[in-house]
């Protein structure tokens, strides 16, 4: 097996040209499976060497581009992420384990695909686009179609994960100032921003269900925007738009979160396994809904 | 490719295959040593007062700097005690090859790409004997050998080839990322040997729980480990203590929850943590308040003239060394190729060197 380090975009397309190249980023999840045998590689092209796919950065329209080489520790330790992405870097926080979380990185995460990835529900509900390149220029695609089934995407052959941009809830004309407004969002609104996942144990646990909310509170406290999604439910990031539906125009009591979360548990078609049955999943997919109670006072 | 990086605070130098996962890689240094016989660290002794005035040199070769034997190895009391090695095997029944036929098993191939590495080397090797040559074998140090052996390596008498085994200090639990037991700190960072290859080591400093501190002067964590009873079957022991050194030394003043969630990628399913926590606690106030355990370390340095010359020493070669590894970063592969495993560092150097002028900007 071949460990070809590029230290630039024009090397690295030209590594991942190689015949049987599969791209190292933190390892987390490629060497266990090379380790087992199960997969195969004649060549692995390291991608922590190149500054394209490194730091976080804010654009004019306040949305952050986050590199996908960024180890989730890199990323939870970030101030623009701490500040402006709660919903990620709560998800970053339960992530795996400490050292896990000092080599893994984001681009890994999304690349792997699994129904369990825990970036995966938050940057969904933020409406994240991943940026992808290769030798024949740069693309944008939003996550929801990026990722097409578990350990599935449409990154193409030569093409790797360059960054991952979010825009944050409340970013806008007037985001630098951290109390902008975002597109049709009323003087005033707030935002509930809300991650959790259940697991059999806090750390290094993969999540049997997850919930990444964003809840938008207009006027009088009701809700003009609910975007929720979960991890860990079906072979992507499951969302439900009838019990968005259920939400929006109404206050977010709890009331209003147990019609919902109803909603939730008669739609969702969870799988049971190993570490949780369908049943149990079903119900939990609704009661973490119940949360939101408790934050939206 | 030689790999180039920091283990302990001694510089090591090997050729390894690229592929290679870092704890084995980390082991096979030791094992290395494991086959020096007494006589040879003798030598190494005897040679250390040249040794101590040649380190310096600037023009010295990253190998010869290696041999000079700069800082001294550091058992560690956690290492040392969960998987000890038999010390009646003779070191000749040991794995590892202390010579190995250099194949031209790693040799690069990728000439036609103009990938510009320090790690891209291709291994036709399948097996470790193939893709492992020696080269200089970095021995060293020595004036920890009677301190190591007063700390209780029973039959190692005073054989200080025994020394060896207690270096394997780096466990492999699951294998998988999922026990923490294989931690080591790249860069002051907790990372998962098992789950790294020896390319990403390069030009990287390493320390492992035999790093931490010696025998003699302990650093507070396996001190407070030791005192707390933190320690049962002690398997999980060299990676929490890796853990815990990795927190306090970001945060020297830990509520018990930031050592719960520190300590949160490391299993151990003998103690309950409760004790494990205590003992990271106490370490924390040890190295906080009582300052004692630094003046005993550094104590402890000052009548080791030797080990401080080599501490020196490692500094400046790890400086040397991240000079090299950004050299060859910027040449393009179709010039690195030309290398072969196998070959001593000064001439490697003085190739690229040659290169270097030859070609000016590589990148």
């Amino acid at each position: 097996m071949n460990v070809l380090t590029p230290h630039g975009l024009p090397e690295l397309f030209a590594a991942l040209a190689e015949p049987g190249a599969r791209a190292l980023a933190g390892g987390t999840d490629l060497l266990v499976r090379l380790r087992s045998g199960r997969e195969t590689a004649k060549t692995l092209v390291r991608l922590d060497g190149i500054a394209a796919l490194r730091g976080v950065s804010q654009g004019p329209d306040g949305s952050l581009r986050l590199g996908a080489g960024m180890t989730h520790a890199e990323l939870l330790a970030h101030p623009l992420v701490r500040a402006r992405l709660p919903l990620l870097a709560a998800a970053l926080g339960d992530l795996g384990s400490p050292p896990i979380r000092n080599m893994g990185t984001l681009g890994g995460n999304l690349c792997t695909a699994s129904p369990a990835g825990d970036c995966l529900p938050p940057l969904m509900a933020l409406g994240a686009e991943v940026e992808l390149v290769s030798a024949a220029g740069a693309r944008r695609l939003p996550l929801a179609d990026f990722i097409t089934g578990p350990g599935r995407t449409r990154l193409a052959p030569g093409e790797a994960l360059a960054a991952v941009h979010a825009l944050p809830p409340d970013a806008g004309p007037s985001a630098s100032a951290g109390s902008g407004t975002g597109p049709g969002a009323g003087e005033g609104d707030r935002f509930v921003q809300h991650f959790e996942k259940v697991g059999r144990r806090n750390a290094l646990a993969v999540a049997v269900v997850s919930l990444a909310a964003l809840v938008r509170v207009g006027k009088g406290g009701v809700v003009a925007e609910a975007r929720l999604a979960w991890g860990s439910v079906a072979p992507v990031v499951w969302s439900c738009p009838e019990a968005e539906a259920v939400l929006i125009g109404r206050k977010l009591s709890l009331t209003a979160l147990k019609q919902a979360a109803a909603v939730v548990r008669q739609r969702v078609q969870p799988i049971g396994d190993v570490r949780a049955s369908a049943d149990y999943r079903r119900e939990v997919a609704g009661n973490l809904l119940l949360r939101l109670a408790m934050l939206s006072l | 490719m030689k790999l180039c990086f920091i283990l302990n605070g001694r510089a090591v130098s090997l050729d390894v295959a690229p592929d290679r996962r870092a704890i084995d890689v980390l082991r096979e240094d030791v094992l290395r040593e494991d086959v020096l016989r007494e006589d040879v660290l003798r030598d190494n002794m005897a040679r250390e007062g040249v040794v101590q005035e040649a380190a310096p040199r600037t023009d010295a070769s990253f190998a010869d700097q290696t041999a000079a034997g700069v800082a001294a190895r550091k058992p560690s009391v956690f290492g040392a005690d969960a998987s000890p090695m038999p010390s009646s095997n003779p070191p000749a029944t040991i794995a590892s090859p202390s010579v190995t036929s250099t194949s031209d098993a790693s040799v690069s191939t990728a000439s036609t790409s103009s990938l510009a590495t320090s790690g891209a080397v291709t291994s036709e090797a399948t097996g470790s004997d193939a893709s492992v040559s020696t080269v200089s074998t970095s021995t060293v140090a020595t004036s920890d050998a009677a301190g190591f052996d007063a700390a209780g390596s029973d039959a190692a008498g005073s054989d200080p080839a025994v020394l060896d085994g207690r270096a394997l200090d780096v466990k492999e639990g699951c294998g998988t990322g999922e026990c923490g037991s294989c931690s080591v700190l790249v860069d002051g960072v907790q990372k998962l040997s098992c789950l790294m290859l020896a390319a990403q080591l390069q030009g990287r400093s390493v320390v492992t729980a035999a790093g931490l501190g010696t025998p003699e002067a302990p650093h507070p964590v396996q001190r407070a480990f030791a005192e707390h009873g933190a320690v049962q079957c002690g398997f999980c022991t060299p990676g929490m203590a890796i853990a815990a050194a990795g927190l306090l030394a970001k945060n020297p003043a830990p509520e018990r929850e930031d050592i719960r969630r520190a300590l949160s990628g490391n299993l151990c399913r003998c103690t309950g943590y409760v004790k494990i926590v205590d003992a990271v606690e106490a370490a924390a106030k040890d190295m906080a308040g009582r300052k004692q355990a630094d003046q005993q370390i550094s104590q402890h340095i000052d009548r080791q003239n030797g080990q401080q010359t080599g501490q020196r020493a490692s500094r400046q070669i790890g400086q040397q060394i991240g000079r090299q590894i950004s050299q060859q970063a910027k040449q393009p592969i179709g010039q690195q190729t030309g290398q072969r495993p196998g070959q001593q560092a000064d001439q490697q150097a003085r190739q690229q060197a040659g290169r270097q002028a030859g070609t000016g900007d590589a990148k």
